[in-house]
C-alpha cells in the first residue's frame, strides 16, 4: 500500500512525462481525492458592468449635497486622483431656469489637447446660446478621457439625477475594451477553429458579432434613460482620421496564412510600395489587391489601395478601404493600438438610435461629405480621434442641429446656425499641434505628419519654440524624463499644461525614445523660423548616445524603439524578437571612429540552409555584410568603418530571410495561438556597437 | 568537455528571484532580478538580472554551456499535489508542468541543458563551496523547498552528501514564519522584525510555544500540525494557536504589546534551543570543526551565534545570500563540478559586490541633464572622501553608492544609507526620513577591521554582518546598539572594499570613532538602489541630507527638491491617463 506521499510522488512523475498517461493520473487524481475546484459562485457582477465608482448616488466624481436645501454635487475629495480625468468643475449647481445639457462621453468629447483651455462642453454651450433658440442653456460636462462603456453605462444610470433637459452621447473609441474582458477560454477556441475554416474574415465576423451583443446590451441603458426619464438624447457618433492617421509598424507586421508563402506578401509589399514611389498607381492598386488577398488581416494592403482609390478619384472606395483598414486592428497584433470607432460599433449605434427615435450625429459621414473630392484627416483630426478645432467646431454644430431639433422640435439648416464666438489663443492651438506631434510620434506616425503639426505649431505662435527646445532637450538626455531640468521647466511653465498636465510625456522605466524622426520634423520647423538647433542636437545626441569604447546596447529603447507599440503578447522576452522582414536600429557616431558590432542572433523558424540575414548600412542600397540564418544562438561580429558613418544618427537596417517552417497545428491558448499567426522571422539577444581604438 | 564551462545560476519563481554566472569556474557576477524591475521580492523569472551576468562577463546567451535551477520541480510539483493546493481542473489545462523550463526557454531564449538540483543542496553547495573549507559539515533550515525543510551533510573537496532531511510540513522557517504572521508581519518579509523585537522580551511563552514543536530522534523534529494551517497554502496558523497563546492574533500595523514582544522572544529562545540541538548532532555525525550554514534560517544571526558557542563546531561559515536569492550561486557551482569534475571556488567568499557598478562619468551625464547643484570630487578622492566624513560627523545622514553593487539582502557599503552611531537620535532621524520602520529594529554598524576588538566583543572578521556580538566600546553608541548590548557587526578591510574602508578611516581621523551605522539604501517597500537614477530618486524623496556617489556629493541644503519631489511621487501613481489602449482578444 503506497503511502500519499509516494503517490504524490508517482503523479508528478506521470504529469512531467511525455507523452501523458491519462487513464493512470485520473486513477492517481482519484487516489488524492484532487478534485475540481469548487465550481465558482454565479456572480452576477461579472456580467453586470463594472463599478469604478460604485456608489449609486455619484455621478462621475461628484457626489451630492444639499445646501439651503438644495441638491448640488460636489467633486468628491476620495476621488481626487481621478480629477484630471474630468472637467475641472468642482460643482455642479442646481438646475436654474436655464436649460441643461449633459455631455457624456470619452477623451474625444473632452477637447484632448485643448483641455483645460478649451473644451467641447464650452463649444457646444457657446453653439447654443449663440443660436438664438434658447433663454439660456448650459452645457454640464461629464466626459472623461478613457472612459470605457462600464463607466458610461453606470454614468447613463445616474445622470438623470441632473434634471437634464436632454443628453448628449459622444463616445465609442475605447469600447473594445470590453470585447478582450469579455472573451472566455471557449470564444478563444471558436477563434481558433474559425480561424482554421474561414481564416481572418471568420475571425473579424465572429468578434465583430460578440462585439455587437456589448454594445447592444450598453445601449439598453441609453434607451432606458430616454423612455423612463422622457429625456431627448442626441448620439454622437465619432470619426476616425482615415487619411492621416496610418497602421504603425506592429500592426502592419505579416501573419500566417495558412498554405500561402510569406514571402509572396513580402514580395508583394515591396514592389507596391515601390509602385508608390513611381506613382505609378495602376500597379499599385492591383498589387494590394494581391496583399489584401494573401492577407486580409494586414491593414498595409488596403492602406495602399485605398491611396491608389484616392489619386484616381474614387473616394468612396478609397474611404471604404481604409475604413476596413481601421478594423483590423480587431485581431490585433500592437497592445497599443489606439482607440476607434470600429464600423460595427457606428453601425450598431446607428441602428439603435434610430430605432429609439435619438437624433444622431453621424461625424464619419458629416466628415466625409465635407471633403467631397478628399477624405477627412489632419483638418479635422490631430491624431486617430481626438478633434482640431476646426473638427470640434463643425462636430458641435452638428450636435447644436440635433439639440434644437430635439428640444424645440425645429428644423433648422446647418447655415442657418452662427458660428460660436469661442476663439482660441494662437499659443493654446499651437500647444496642441505640437503635444499631437509628439502623441502621434510615440505611436508609430510617420514625419511627414509630425512636421506638419510641428510646422502648424510654430506658424501660430514661434514663442513656441522655446518649449519645443526644451522637449528636444530633455528627449534627447539618456536620463529618465522626469529628472531632466528641462521637463522640470516645462511642467513649473504649466506651458504643456494640454498634454495631461505634462505627464503624458513621462515614458515607462526602461522605455525612453530617442524621438528621432520627431526632433528631425521640429529641427525643420524651427529652421522654418529662423532658429537653427540642428548642430546643438546632433552634439546633444553624441554626447549622450555616442557610440563609445563601453559598448552601446542597441536594444535599448532609444536604439530601436520608435513607438510605444508593442507585440500583443502578455509575456516579455528577454531577448528582441523579429515579426517583420526588416528591423532597423540607430546609433550616435561621431564619424571618426571605426566601429565593430557583436551580434547575437537566431532565426527559430528559418526553413533551410544557405539562408541569409542581410545587414545593410543606412539604407538598403548599402549592404555591409550578410550572415548565414541559425536556428541556435550565434555570435557574429562585424566591422564599420567610419569613412561610411555620418555625425550623428546612423541607420543598421538587418533584413531577415522570410521563408519560414509554420506550424498550423496550434495547440495552446492565446499566446501560442498569436506566436503562430504572426511568426517570428529573426531574434536578436544583444546587438552591441563599440568604437575600435585608433590603430587596433 | 575541453575548456571549463560557462555557467548561469537560477533561483526564481517563489521569490527572491537571482542569476549568478560563474565564467570557467569564476564567479563573475550574481544580482537579484529585483534590483531591475524595482519589484520588491520580484520572483520572475530572471531576465534582467541575467543580461547584466552576461554583460559583466563578457560571454552571450550563445557562450552559455548550462543553465542550473535551484529545484527539483518535479519533487515539487509532487509536494504541491500532496498538499492539495493544485486542483483537477488546473492539472487538466497544464501542458507543461516544468515552469522553470517553459520560462528559460521562452523568456531567457535558452536552448542548451538545463539542469536541476535539489533546493536544500543548491543552499548547501552555496554555503560549503564558498567558505573556503576543505571540509565541513552543512546544515540548510528554511522554510521549504520540495519536500526538504532541513538538511544535514558533509562536504568534503568537491562533494556533498546531505545524509539527512527532514521533511515538509516539518520546518523550522514555517514555524517561525507562522508566529510572524501570527503576530502581524508578513511572511517572507516580517521575520527579520520578530527577530529584532526579541531582544526587548523575556522568554514568557517559551512553553506555548515549545508545544508547537517536538524534537525528534537524530535530526528529525515535527511541528504539532493542528495548530497550523499552511499546508493548504491559504492562512499559517490554525485556530487552535490563538487559543493556545490566549489572544487573538495581532492585526498588521496595529499596536504592539508587550506580549507580542515576549511572544517573539519565546520564539527566538525555542528556535535557538533547537537549532543548538541539532547542531550538536550534525557535529556528533561528521565530527567536523567547520560548520557551513546556509537558507533562510541562517539569516537569524542571533542563532548562529549562539550555535558556534554552544556546539564543539570551531568555525562558522554562513551564506551572506542564505535567502533563495543564494541558491542561485549554489547551483551554478553544484553544474560546475558535475560538468568538470572540480570545485569551482578554493577559497572562500571575500566580498559580494557582485552586481552592477557605474563610473563617475555616468553620474556626472545624469547630473548634467537635471538642475541639481553638486560638488565633483571624482579627481581627487582625498577631498570626496574627506567632505563626506565632515558631513557624516556633523551629524548627517549620507547616501553611500560607491563600486558594485552587493548581491544578497545586506547592504554592506555598496548601496548604504550611513552615518555617526554615537548620535542618539540617529535612529529616529533615520527612521522618520527614509526608512519608516518599526523603531524596535535595531540599525547595524561597520567598522574597521584592524579596531573592530576595542569596539565589539569579536576576534575574527564578520565581514558579512551575520554574526551578532556585545558592544564594549568606550565609545556611546546608541544608535547601532541594541537594547541587550548588542550590534550586527560588519568588519571592512581595505582588500574588501577599499572606497568604503577609507571612508571610515576617514570618520576616524575626524571623530576617533572607526564605526558607522550602515543601513540599506531604500525606501520602505523598495528593493535596495541599483543605478545612479535609482539612487537620486531615492536621495530626492526621502531627507537624507547627502548623496556621496562615485566622487560626487550632492547636498540637500544646495538644492530644492520641492517640484522633482512632487513629480517622482506623482510619477508612482500615474503615467499616462489615455488607458484604453485598444485590447483585441487577448
Amino acid at each position: 500500500m503506497k503511502t500519499r506521499k509516494e503517490k504524490a510522488n508517482a503523479l508528478a512523475e506521470l504529469l512531467m512525462a511525455h507523452p501523458k498517461e491519462d487513464k493512470a493520473i485520473d486513477h492517481l487524481l482519484a487516489d488524492l481525492q484532487i478534485n475540481d475546484p469548487i465550481s465558482k459562485q454565479n456572480d452576477s457582477s461579472s456580467k453586470s458592468f463594472n463599478k469604478p465608482f460604485n456608489d449609486s448616488k455619484m455621478i462621475g466624481i461628484w457626489e451630492p449635497k444639499f445646501r439651503n436645501g438644495q441638491k448640488l454635487y460636489q467633486r468628491k475629495r476620495e476621488m481626487q486622483p481621478s480629477w484630471s480625468f474630468w472637467a475641472s468643475i468642482h460643482e455642479i449647481p442646481p438646475k436654474s431656469i436655464k436649460k441643461r445639457v449633459l455631455l457624456l462621453g470619452e477623451s474625444v468629447a473632452r477637447g484632448y489637447f485643448y483641455d483645460p483651455l478649451y473644451s467641447v462642453a464650452q463649444e457646444l454651450e457657446s453653439v447654443l446660446n449663440s443660436s438664438g433658440e434658447f433663454n439660456g442653456i448650459e452645457v454640464i460636462d461629464l466626459a472623461k478621457t478613457s472612459m470605457g462603456i462600464d463607466e458610461l453605462g453606470l454614468l447613463v444610470d445616474a445622470c438623470a439625477d441632473l434634471n437634464p433637459d436632454a443628453v448628449v452621447l459622444f463616445a465609442g473609441n475605447n469600447w473594445i475594451a470590453k470585447l478582450a474582458e469579455e472573451l472566455n477560454e471557449e470564444d478563444i477556441l471558436k477563434i481558433k477553429k474559425v480561424y482554421s475554416e474561414d481564416n481572418f474574415t471568420g475571425v473579424k465576423e465572429f468578434l465583430e458579432n460578440k462585439f455587437a451583443e456589448i454594445i447592444e446590451e450598453f445601449f439598453d441603458k441609453v434607451k432606458q434613460l430616454s423612455r423612463n426619464e422622457r429625456i431627448p438624447i442626441t448620439v454622437v457618433i465619432p470619426g476616425f482620421n482615415l487619411l492621416d492617421w496610418k497602421s504603425n509598424e506592429i500592426e502592419r507586421i505579416f501573419s500566417q496564412q495558412s498554405g500561402r508563402s510569406l514571402q509572396d506578401w513580402v514580395h508583394l509589399r515591396s514592389q507596391a510600395e515601390q509602385a508608390l514611389l513611381d506613382k505609378d498607381y495602376q500597379t499599385l492598386g492591383t498589387t494590394a489587391e494581391q496583399m489584401i488577398a494573401l492577407d486580409a488581416s494586414n491593414p498595409r494592403g488596403y492602406e495602399l489601395l485605398a491611396t491608389s482609390f484616392l489619386e484616381k478619384g474614387q473616394i468612396q472606395q478609397a474611404i471604404d478601404c481604409l475604413d476596413f483598414s481601421k478594423d483590423t486592428t480587431i485581431l490585433s497584433r500592437s497592445r497599443k493600438t489606439k482607440p476607434r470607432c470600429f464600423k460595427v460599433v457606428r453601425e450598431i449605434l446607428e441602428k439603435e438610435a434610430r430605432e429609439a427615435g435619438m437624433e444622431i450625429v453621424d461625424l464619419f459621414s458629416i466628415f466625409n461629405n465635407a471633403f467631397p473630392k478628399s477624405i477627412s484627416g489632419k483638418e479635422l483630426y490631430l491624431d486617430y480621434c481626438h478633434l482640431s478645432v476646426k473638427g470640434i467646431k463643425m462636430a458641435m454644430r452638428y450636435t447644436a442641429l440635433a439639440l434644437i431639433k430635439g428640444l424645440k422640435q425645429k428644423t433648422l439648416d446647418i447655415d442657418e446656425l452662427v458660428d460660436s464666438p469661442e476663439r482660441l489663443s494662437p499659443s493654446t492651438e499651437a500647444m496642441a499641434h505640437f503635444c499631437a506631434a509628439i502623441h502621434n510620434a510615440h505611436y508609430g506616425q510617420e514625419e511627414e505628419i509630425l512636421f506638419y503639426h510641428c510646422q502648424r505649431a510654430v506658424n501660430l505662435d514661434p514663442g513656441i519654440a522655446e518649449v519645443i527646445k526644451q522637449y528636444i532637450d530633455f528627449s534627447t538626455r539618456k536620463t529618465s524624463t522626469i529628472l531632466c531640468n528641462s521637463f522640470g521647466e516645462i511642467i513649473m511653465d504649466g506651458a504643456i499644461r494640454q498634454y495631461e498636465g505634462g505627464f503624458a510625456l513621462l515614458h515607462p522605466r526602461g522605455e525612453k525614445l530617442m524621438d528621432i524622426e520627431l526632433i528631425n520634423a521640429s529641427i525643420r520647423a524651427l529652421q522654418s523660423i529662423g532658429e537653427d538647433c540642428e548642430d546643438i542636437v546632433r552634439q546633444l545626441r553624441i554626447q549622450e548616445h555616442g557610440v563609445n569604447q563601453q559598448g552601446v546596447e542597441l536594444l535599448e529603447s532609444p536604439y530601436q524603439m520608435t513607438s510605444y507599440n508593442t507585440f500583443s503578447l502578455g509575456k516579455e522576452n528577454g531577448f528582441l524578437q523579429v515579426r517583420s522582414p526588416e528591423k532597423t536600429f540607430y546609433f550616435v557616431s561621431n564619424a571618426k571612429e571605426d566601429l565593430s558590432f557583436q551580434l547575437v542572433y537566431r532565426n527559430p523558424n528559418f526553413k533551410k540552409e544557405d539562408q541569409w540575414i542581410k545587414i545593410f548600412v543606412e539604407d538598403k542600397s548599402k549592404l555591409l555584410t550578410q550572415i548565414k540564418a541559425c536556428k541556435d544562438w550565434t555570435n557574429h561580429n562585424f566591422d564599420l568603418p567610419a569613412s561610411q558613418l555620418k555625425k550623428g544618427v546612423n541607420q543598421l537596417i538587418i533584413e531577415w530571410p522570410c521563408d519560414l517552417v509554420l506550424n498550423t497545428n496550434s495547440q495552446g491558448m492565446v499566446d501560442e495561438f498569436l506566436e503562430n499567426l504572426f511568426p517570428v522571422v529573426g531574434e536578436i539577444y544583444s546587438l552591441v556597437a563599440k568604437t575600435k581604438p585608433i590603430g587596433y | 568537455m575541453t575548456t571549463k564551462p560557462n555557467i548561469i545560476g537560477i533561483s526564481a519563481l517563489y521569490h527572491d528571484a537571482a542569476c549568478c554566472i560563474l565564467k570557467e569556474g569564476q564567479l563573475v557576477a550574481a544580482a537579484e532580478e529585483e534590483r531591475f524591475t524595482r519589484i520588491k521580492f520580484d520572483p520572475s523569472i530572471p531576465q534582467h538580472a541575467l543580461r547584466y551576468c552576461l554583460r559583466e562577463a563578457g560571454l552571450s546567451i550563445a557562450d552559455i554551456d548550462c543553465i542550473a535551477f535551484y529545484e527539483d520541480p518535479q519533487k515539487k510539483l509532487a509536494r504541491q499535489l500532496w498538499s492539495g493546493v493544485v486542483n483537477k481542473e488546473q492539472i487538466k489545462q497544464e501542458q507543461n508542468f516544468n515552469k522553470a523550463e517553459k520560462e528559460i526557454r521562452q523568456i531567457l531564449g535558452f536552448e542548451g541543458p538545463i539542469r536541476y538540483y535539489d533546493h536544500h543542496l543548491s543552499h548547501a553547495a552555496s554555503t560549503f563551496y564558498f567558505s573556503g573549507f576543505e571540509d565541513a559539515a552543512i546544515f540548510t533550515v528554511d522554510g521549504v523547498g520540495e519536500w526538504a525543510t532541513t538538511t544535514y551533510g558533509t562536504g568534503e573537496g568537491k562533494d556533498i552528501n546531505l545524509f539527512e532531511e527532514v521533511h515538509f510540513p516539518h520546518s523550522l522557517g514555517l514555524l517561525y514564519s507562522t508566529i510572524t504572521s501570527y503576530l502581524g508581519f508578513r511572511v517572507n518579509n516580517g521575520e527579520y522584525k520578530v527577530m529584532g523585537l526579541a531582544p526587548y522580551g523575556v522568554p514568557k511563552y517559551e512553553q506555548e510555544i515549545s508545544q508547537l514543536i517536538t524534537s525528534l530522534q537524530d535530526g528529525q523534529y515535527e511541528l504539532n500540525l493542528p495548530f497550523f494551517d499552511f499546508i493548504k497554502g491559504k492562512r499559517m496558523y490554525s485556530d487552535l494557536l490563538p487559543e493556545l497563546m490566549g489572544r487573538p492574533a495581532r492585526k498588521r500595523e496595529s499596536a504592539i504589546e508587550q506580549f507580542h514582544i515576549d511572544v517573539a522572544k519565546s520564539l527566538q529562545v525555542v528556535l535557538e534551543s533547537i537549532l543548538i540541538e541539532k547542531a550538536n548532532y550534525l557535529y556528533e555525525k561528521t565530527q567536523s570543526p567547520n560548520l557551513c550554514m546556509a537558507g533562510g534560517v541562517a539569516l537569524n544571526c542571533v542563532a548562529n551565534g549562539k550555535i558556534l558557542k554552544n556546539s564543539k563546531f570551531e568555525k562558522l561559515f554562513v551564506q551572506p545570500a542564505s535567502n533563495d536569492a543564494g541558491g542561485a550561486l549554489g547551483v551554478a557551482t553544484l553544474a560546475h563540478v558535475d560538468l568538470s569534475g572540480e570545485t569551482p571556488q578554493k577559497k572562500a567568499m571575500k566580498n559580494v559586490y557582485l552586481g552592477p557598478g557605474y563610473h563617475s562619468n555616468d553620474v556626472i551625464k545624469l547630473l548634467k541633464a537635471t538642475n541639481i547643484n553638486f560638488e565633483n570630487y571624482s579627481e581627487d578622492n582625498a577631498a570626496f572622501l574627506g567632505e563626506t566624513a565632515k558631513r557624516l560627523a556633523e551629524g548627517k545622514v549620507i547616501g553611500w553608492f560607491s563600486g558594485r553593487m552587493e548581491f544578497g539582502p545586506r547592504a554592506l557599503g555598496g548601496r548604504s544609507i550611513l552615518a555617526d552611531p554615537r548620535n542618539p537620535r540617529m535612529k529616529d532621524r533615520i527612521n522618520a526620513m527614509v526608512k519608516k520602520r518599526e523603531g524596535f529594529r535595531p540599525f547595524a554598524p561597520s567598522a574597521i577591521l584592524e579596531k573592530v576588538s576595542e569596539h565589539f566583543e569579536i576576534d575574527h572578521p564578520s565581514p558579512f554582518m551575520l554574526e551578532t556580538c556585545q558592544v564594549i566600546s568606550k565609545l556611546e553608541l546608541p544608535a547601532i546598539t541594541h537594547v541587550d548590548g548588542s550590534a550586527r557587526l560588519q568588519t571592512v578591510s581595505e582588500a574588501d572594499n577599499r572606497p568604503y574602508y577609507l571612508l571610515l578611516k576617514a570618520f576616524d581621523a575626524l571623530t576617533n570613532c572607526p564605526i558607522l551605522l550602515n543601513t540599506s539604501f531604500n525606501i520602505r517597500g523598495e528593493p535596495i538602489v541599483c543605478t545612479p537614477e535609482d539612487a537620486l530618486k531615492c536621495f530626492i524623496t526621502t531627507d537624507i541630507d547627502c548623496l556621496s556617489i562615485e566622487g560626487i556629493i550632492i547636498d540637500r541644503n544646495q538644492n530644492n527638491f520641492d517640484l522633482l519631489r512632487i513629480m517622482l511621487l506623482n510619477d508612482q501613481v500615474k503615467n499616462s491617463g489615455i488607458q484604453h489602449d485598444v485590447y483585441t482578444f487577448v
